[in-house]
C-alpha cells in the first residue's frame, strides 16, 4: 500500500476498491501493480480476487460471498507476491498459535505448514494439492462457508481459509512450483 | 410444577436408547454396545474433548454436526450417528493427525501389543502414511521422577496424565508445557514427579510415552497371565490385577471397582513385586528384603536349615512347653495375613495351645472392642458424608487411596471436612474447619468441642472454628468420621475416648475406623486379637502385644508365636528385643527381618501374590486375593503351616484346603468367604451391610490395557521396515540452545 | 526468604489479593518476576507456586505458553522482528535475516556479549509500519536494514536507555497505582499524536 495505516469508513457505504484506492485511505497499491487477490479480514478470512474488489465493506456482503470482515484488516497481494509462500506464512502463524490442546488443528496446522513449507522451497508433488484440501478438510469439514470444524473453538477452520483459498484460486502458481521444483519467484 | 425426567431417550445409529439424563454420550453408546474410539476421555475424570477422536454425528437444529461424544450430555431425543462417512473421516483424519508425528517405535515400544494407538491405527487407520517431513524430535525418554520416565515423541498430548495429577491426585507435579505441536508434559526441573500415585499415569496413558521403571522392557503383554486380586500393602484394599511372564511376578494393574479404589493405586500397592521375589535372590534372613525358603531351626546359636518336619516338631516342642504354664504362651502378628489364615492361627492359639493372648497389632493401632463397635460406615458412605471429620494421620501416607477416595469427594461441592490436626495432612487444604489438636489432647479438644461454654483456656481453641465445626456436626446426621491412631507416641486411648465421646455425643454419626496395616481387620474380625474371638465375640482378658512383651520380659510369659516381623514393626523395638532374647520364639514369615535375630524356629510362609484367600478392608469389605505364582523354595500358605503345627501338637483343625478353611471361618463367623473365594474377581462384600452385588462398571479398555489386545492385534507388520522418506526441504522448527538435537523444552 | 524484592512481594501480594482466587494473578506475578530476573527465573517460578497456591510445574507450564516470558536468561535487549503477512510483504524475513548477520547471532539466541536476544515474532499490531520492530516490547519502527543498524549502535551505546529499559521492564501503568508519569508527559505525547492525526488528514485532502 502506499498509505498503509488505520482508517475508519462507513460500514456498507465504502468498496474495497475504495478503501485500497482512495488517496484518503491506501492510496494505491505501489508501482500501481495489479492486485492478484486481497485478504479482507484478517487472516483467518478466505482470500478474495480482483472480481471482488467492488463488495462494499459490510458484514453481510462479505459473509455472502464467502469470507468475512471480522478484524477488518485488509491485506493485499499484488502480482510480484508468491501466493504459495504467503499462504505457507499464515499458515505458519497458526501453528505457532494453536494452542495445542486439540489434535486437528495441533497437528493439522503444524502438517499444513510443512506440506507448503515443502512446495515453496522445491519439495512439491502434484498429489500435495489433493493432500493439502484433504487435511484443510479434516480440520473443516466440507470447506464449507460458513465452517465446520473438527477442531475445539475456531482457530481450527481459520487454519485452512488461506491454503484453501489459494489452491483454488491459483492451482498454476502451485503446479508452477511442482514444476519448477521451487518458487517461481526467486 | 416441573417434572424432572428420570430418563431420555437417544437414538444412535437408528435405535432407540434409554439413558440417564446428562449421561455422557459415549458412555449411553457403549453400553448400547457400540464402541465410539477415543483417548483423552477417561471414565473416572471429568471429559475435556482434547483429542477429538471420539466425533460422531448429532443432529441440531443447524443440521448434523460433528461433536466429541465424550463431551456431549444426552438429552432427550438426540439423535446420532457414528458411523456416517462424514463421522468416519473425521475420525481417520484424527487418527492420522496423531500418527503424524508419532515415531516408528512400535517393535521396541512396551505398550506395543496393548497399545489403544496400534489397535485402532490397524483397526480403522491409514495403511500408508502421507506425511513424509521429519517427524518432530525429543530427546528419548527421560526420567521425570523416580520411577517414571517420559518418552515425548511417543506422547499423544491426551492430558491424561495431567488431568490425573491434577484432579485426582491434586498435586499438579507434570503439567504441560509450550505450546502448538510442540506441546510437552513436564514437572518443573528442580521439583520431579514424585508423587505417591504416579504409577497412575503410566496405567492410564494410552500410548507408551509414560513408562515405568520397574516394568520397562520386562515383558510384552502377550507373554503375560493375569490374575484379579486386591492390595494388602494397607487397609484400603485395592483391587488389582497381577500379571506375571512364566513365573515371575512383572506388573500390577489397577482395577476399577466401584467402593474401592475406582481403577487408582498408590505406587506402594503398585510397584512392590521386588518383595515378593526377594530383591533378586538376597538370603540374609535378618534383611527385611530377602525371602525365607526353607524352615530354620536354631542349633548352638545360629539358624539352620531344617526340613518342615524338624522344624515343626522343635516348635511344637517350645510351644507346648511353654503352655503347660499358665499364660506361659501367645501370638503376636498376622496382621498381614488372608482372612482363612488368620483364623486357623486363632484356632491355633485359643483351641490347642488354649491361649487367649493374642494381637496382630504391633502396639501401633487402637483398641478395637472399642472402636470396631462404633457404628460402622463404608468408604462410599464417606465419600456421601455431608460433613467428614478426621481424627487420623495423613490419609495420604497411610492409606493413600482412601485419600484420593475422600479427596474427590471433598473437593465437591456440599461436603464439608472437619478436621481435629493432629500433624500435616494432605486433606488440610480441603478443610472447611481445621482445629489444630496437640498430641495427648484429642480426647479433651473434643469434649470442648461438643460442650457448650467455654473451652478450656489451655486448649488454646479458636471460638469461631469451635462454633462452625459443632454447627456442622449437628446431631452427626450426615457425619462420617474418619478415625485412626494418630501419633504412635501417645497413649491409644486418648483417641479411644474421643472417639466414644464423638459416639455418644453423635448418636447418628458413622465411623470409619482407620486401622492401617494390610488385613488388620480381618485378622481382627477372624480372632487374632485379644479378647476378641473369631467373629468379634467378647471373650475375657487376654494380653495385647505392649502387654505380651511386659510379660515376656517379666518371663511371666515364655514363649511366643510371631506371624511376620514383631521387631521391624513395633514402635519400642529395644523393648520388644529384650523380650524376645528371654522367651522362645516361633516365627512364621515370609520375609526376613530383624525378629529372626531372635527367632529359635522359622516357618517359611507364602507373601501376597502366592496364596488365596479373602481380606477384609478397613470398611469390612471382603474379597479375595489370589495367587499368581508359586512360593519359592520349601515355604507354604499359613492356612498349612497353622494346620500341621496344630498336627504336630496333638489336635486336627480339620483344615487342609484354603477351601475348608473358608467354609469354616463362615460358618463359625458368619462373615463371607467361601462365597468371595469362589468369585474372585466381584466387589466383595461388606459384612452386616445390606449392600446389593454391585455391577462391575465396563472397563476402558484404556484405563486397564489388559493382556486382551493381544489376541487379536500384532506388532505393526510394516513399523520397522518402512524405507527412509526423501529428504525434503524442511521447515525450520524452533530449536533449543542447549541441546540442539532436540526440539526446545517448554520455552520457544 | 522471599526471591522477590521487597518491593515486588509487596506488590505480588497486591495483586493476588485482587482476584477472588489466587490463581488469576498468575500473568501478572509472572510479569513482576520477568521484571526483576530479566527472565523467568525458577526460583521466581516457585514463589509464584507459593503465592497463586499452585504447584511449580503449574506456573513453568502456563510461563512457558506464551512468548513474552522467557524461561532461560536472554539478552539486556529482546529484538523482535515480525515475519507475519504484512511484514513478510514488506520484507520482514530479509530484515530477520539481516539483523541475524549484523548481531552475529541465530534467531531465536543470545549474542555472545549477553545483550541482544533476536526473535522471529508473529503480528504485533503494527502492520502499519511494516516490517515492524520491538526491542523489550517497544515499538522502534525501525524498517530498513540501515535503521536497524543504527539503532543497534545507538542501543550499544545507550542512548536508548530512556525508552528502552532492561528485558522484563514493566509498562508504566498500573492498575490501582495509576500511571507512574508525569502529567506534563502524558499531555505532551497525546498532544503530538494529535498533532500527526491532523496533518495526515489534511495531506488526504
Ligand atoms: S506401541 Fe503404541 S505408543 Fe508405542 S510406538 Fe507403537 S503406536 Fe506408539
Ligand atoms: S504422556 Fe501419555 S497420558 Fe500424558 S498426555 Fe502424553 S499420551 Fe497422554
Ligand atoms: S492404597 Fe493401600 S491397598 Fe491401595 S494400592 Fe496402596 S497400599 Fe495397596
Ligand atoms: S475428545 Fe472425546 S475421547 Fe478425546
Ligand atoms: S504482520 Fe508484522 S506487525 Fe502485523
Amino acid at each position: 500500500m502506499n498509505r498503509p495505516g488505520v482508517y475508519e469508513v462507513e460500514m456498507v457505504k465504502n468498496t474495497f476498491r475504495d478503501l485500497i484506492y482512495d488517496p484518503a485511505f491506501g492510496g494505491g497499491v505501489p508501482g500501481d501493480r495489479p492486485v492478484k487477490a486481497f485478504i479482507p479480514g484478517g487472516v483467518s478470512a478466505p482470500w478474495f480476487g480482483p472480481d471482488q474488489l467492488d463488495l462494499p465493506l459490510g458484514q453481510d456482503e462479505v459473509g455472502g460471498q464467502g469470507s468475512m470482515l471480522r478484524s477488518g484488516s485488509v491485506v493485499v497481494l499484488d502480482d510480484t507476491t508468491c501466493l504459495v509462500r504467503a499462504a505457507w506464512r499464515i499458515t505458519k502463524f497458526f501453528s505457532r498459535e494453536s494452542c495445542g490442546q486439540c489434535t486437528p488443528c495441533r497437528e493439522g496446522s503444524g502438517w499444513i505448514e510443512r506440506a507448503m513449507y515443502r512446495l515453496e522451497h522445491g519439495g512439491g508433488r502434484v498429489e500435495d494439492l489433493e493432500l493439502l484440501l484433504d487435511l484443510c478438510d479434516n480440520i473443516a469439514p466440507g470447506l464449507t462457508w460458513p465452517p465446520q470444524q473438527t477442531t475445539i473453538c475456531v482457530l481450527g477452520p481459520s487454519i485452512p481459509s488461506s491454503v484453501h483459498a489459494a489452491i483454488e484460486m491459483f492451482k498454476g502458481e502451485f503446479l508452477a512450483h511442482v514444476d519448477k521444483q521451487g518458487c517461481p519467484f526467486d | 410444577m416441573t417434572e424432572t425426567r428420570t430418563s431420555v431417550t437417544v437414538t444412535v445409529n437408528g435405535r432407540a436408547v434409554e439413558a440417564a439424563p446428562g449421561e455422557l454420550l459415549i458412555d449411553v453408546a457403549e453400553r448400547a454396545g457400540t464402541y465410539i474410539p477415543r483417548f483423552c476421555y477417561h471414565p473416572r475424570m471429568e471429559p475435556v474433548g482434547m483429542c477429538r477422536m471420539c466425533l460422531v454425528e448429532v443432529e441440531g437444529p443447524r443440521g448434523a454436526t460433528l461433536q466429541p461424544a465424550c463431551y456431549q450430555h444426552v438429552n432427550d431425543g438426540m439423535v446420532v450417528t457414528t458411523d456416517s462417512p462424514k463421522a468416519k473421516k473425521a475420525q481417520e483424519g484424527v487418527l492420522e493427525f496423531l500418527l503424524a508425528n508419532h515415531p516408528l517405535d512400535c517393535p521396541v515400544c512396551d505398550k506395543g501389543g496393548e497399545c489403544p494407538l496400534q489397535d485402532q491405527t490397524l483397526t480403522h487407520g491409514p495403511g500408508e502414511t502421507r506425511f513424509v517431513e521429519e517427524k518432530r524430535h525429543f530427546v528419548k525418554p527421560i526420567e521425570i521422577g523416580p520411577l517414571v520416565l517420559l518418552d515425548r515423541e511417543r506422547c499423544i498430548q491426551c492430558a491424561r496424565c495431567t488431568r490425573f495429577a491434577a484432579e485426582v491426585a491434586g498435586d499438579t507435579e507434570i503439567a504441560f508445557a509450550g505450546r502448538g505441536d510442540l506441546i510437552e508434559v513436564a514437572p518443573s526441573p528442580e521439583h520431579p514427579f514424585t508423587s505417591v500415585f504416579s504409577g497412575n499415569t503410566v496405567q492410564i496413558c494410552p500410548v507408551g510415552a509414560l513408562t515405568a521403571k520397574p516394568y520397562r522392557f520386562a515383558a510384552r503383554p502377550w507373554d503375560l497371565d493375569q490374575v484379579e486380586s486386591t492390595c494388602t500393602q494397607c487397609a484400603v484394599g485395592c483391587r488389582l490385577a497381577v500379571q506375571s511372564s512364566g513365573d515371575r511376578l512383572t506388573r500390577v494393574l489397577g482395577v476399577d471397582s466401584d467402593p474401592v479404589n475406582h481403577g487408582w493405586l498408590c505406587d506402594k500397592g503398585r510397584f512392590t513385586l521386588d518383595a515378593v521375589d526377594g530383591h533378586g535372590g538376597l538370603s540374609d534372613p535378618l534383611d527385611p528384603r530377602a525371602r525365607i525358603t526353607s524352615p530354620l531351626v536354631r542349633r548352638d546359636g545360629t539358624l539352620v536349615e531344617a526340613t518342615w518336619g524338624e522344624a515343626l516338631a522343635r516348635a511344637a516342642e517350645l510351644l507346648r512347653a511353654a503352655g503347660e504354664a499358665d499364660g506361659g504362651v501367645g501370638v503376636i502378628g498376622g496382621a498381614a495375613l488372608t482372612n482363612e489364615s488368620a483364623y486357623a492361627w486363632a484356632r491355633v492359639a485359643r483351641e490347642v495351645l488354649g491361649t487367649e493372648h493374642v494381637d496382630a497389632q504391633y502396639g501401633d493401632g487402637l483398641d478395637p472392642r472399642r472402636v470396631l463397635a462404633l457404628p460402622g460406615a463404608t468408604i462410599d458412605d464417606a465419600c456421601a458424608a455431608r460433613v467428614v471429620l478426621t481424627l487420623c494421620g495423613d490419609p495420604r501416607e497411610e492409606l493413600p487411596v482412601l485419600f484420593l477416595r475422600l479427596r474427590g469427594a471433598l473437593v465437591r461441592p456440599g461436603h464439608d471436612l472437619v478436621e481435629l490436626a493432629v500433624g500435616p495432612s494432605a486433606l488440610h487444604p480441603l478443610a472447611t474447619v481445621s482445629i489444630p489438636v496437640r498430641p495427648g489432647e484429642a480426647h479433651r479438644v473434643v469434649d470442648a468441642l461438643l460442650d457448650e461454654g467455654r473451652a478450656p483456656a489451655d486448649l488454646a481453641l479458636d471460638d469461631d472454628a469451635r462454633e462452625r465445626a459443632r454447627r456442622l456436626l449437628g446431631d452427626g446426621e450426615g457425619v462420617v468420621v474418619v478415625a485412626g491412631r494418630t501419633n504412635l507416641a501417645e497413649d491409644p486411648s486418648v483417641v479411644e475416648r474421643a472417639l466414644t465421646r464423638l459416639a455418644d455425643a453423635l448418636p447418628r454419626a458413622r465411623f470409619l475406623v482407620a486401622l492401617r496395616r494390610g488385613n488388620v481387620r480381618g485378622a481382627i474380625d477372624a480372632g487374632l486379637a485379644p479378647g476378641l474371638r473369631p467373629g468379634r465375640v467378647l471373650a475375657a482378658g487376654g494380653r495385647d502385644t505392649r502387654a505380651q512383651l511386659a510379660a515376656l520380659r517379666e518371663g511371666v510369659q515364655r514363649a511366643v508365636l510371631v506371624l511376620g516381623d514383631l521387631v521391624g514393626n513395633v514402635i519400642d523395638r529395644p523393648g520388644a528385643e529384650a523380650a524376645l532374647e528371654r522367651a522362645d520364639v516361633v516365627v512364621v514369615t515370609g520375609h526376613g527381618g530383624a525378629t529372626l535375630a531372635h527367632a529359635d524356629v522359622v516357618l517359611p510362609a507364602a507373601v501376597q501374590h502366592e496364596r488365596a484367600g479373602t481380606v477384609t478392608n478397613l470398611e469390612g469389605r471382603v474379597t479375595a486375593v489370589v495367587p499368581k505364582v508359586v512360593a519359592p523354595g520349601a515355604a507354604w500358605p499359613d492356612v498349612a503351616i497353622a494346620a500341621e503345627l496344630a498336627r504336630a501338637l496333638g489336635a486336627d483343625l480339620a483344615m487342609d484346603s484354603v477351601v475348608e478353611a473358608a467354609r469354616a471361618y463362615e460358618s463359625a463367623t458368619g462373615y463371607p468367604a467361601l462365597s468371595v473365594l469362589l468369585d474372585s474377581t466381584s466387589e466383595g462384600r461388606v459384612a452386616g451391610s445390606p449392600s446389593a452385588p454391585v455391577a462391575r462398571r465396563p472397563l476402558d479398555p484404556m484405563a486397564f490395557p489388559g493382556i486382551r489386545s493381544a489376541e487379536w492385534v500384532g506388532l505393526g507388520e510394516s513399523a520397522g521396515d518402512r524405507s527412509p522418506p526423501p529428504r525434503w526441504p524442511t521447515s525450520p522448527r524452533p530449536r533449543c540452545p542447549r541441546c540442539p538435537d532436540a526440539t526446545p523444552t517448554a520455552s520457544r | 526468604m522471599s526471591h522477590l524484592r521487597v518491593d515486588l512481594r509487596q506488590r505480588a501480594e497486591e495483586l493476588v489479593a485482587l482476584y477472588p482466587r489466587p490463581r488469576s494473578a498468575l500473568l501478572p506475578l509472572l510479569h513482576l518476576v520477568q521484571e526483576q530476573d530479566g527472565y523467568v527465573s525458577p526460583e521466581g517460578i516457585d514463589e509464584v507456586a507459593e503465592l497463586t497456591g499452585t504447584t511449580s510445574a503449574d506456573v513453568r507450564g502456563t510461563a512457558s505458553f506464551y512468548d513474552m516470558f522467557h524461561l532461560e536468561p536472554v539478552g539486556r535487549y529482546v529484538v523482535g522482528v515480525c515475519t507475519n503477512i504484512a511484514c513478510l510483504l514488506a520484507g520482514g524475513e530479509e530484515l530477520l535475516a539481516h539483523a541475524s548477520r549484523r548481531l552475529d547471532c541465530a534467531v531465536g539466541s543470545t549474542t555472545d556479549d549477553g545483550l541482544f536476544t533476536l526473535e522471529e515474532t508473529e503480528c504485533l499490531a503494527d502492520c502499519g509500519h511494516a516490517p515492524c520492530v520491538t526491542v523489550n516490547h517497544r515499538y522502534v519502527r525501525t524498517t530498513t536494514p540501515e535503521a536497524f543498524d543504527a539503532l543497534v549502535d545507538e542501543v550499544r551505546q545507550g542512548r536508548r536507555d530512556h525508552e528502552i529499559p532492561h528485558h522484563g521492564t514493566l509498562v508504566r501503568v498500573r492498575r490501582n497505582g495509576g500511571l507512574r508519569v508525569p502529567d506534563e508527559v502524558i499531555a505532551a505525547e497525546r498532544a503530538a499524536a494529535k498533532a500527526a492525526r491532523a496533518r495526515r488528514l489534511e495531506e488526504a485532502g
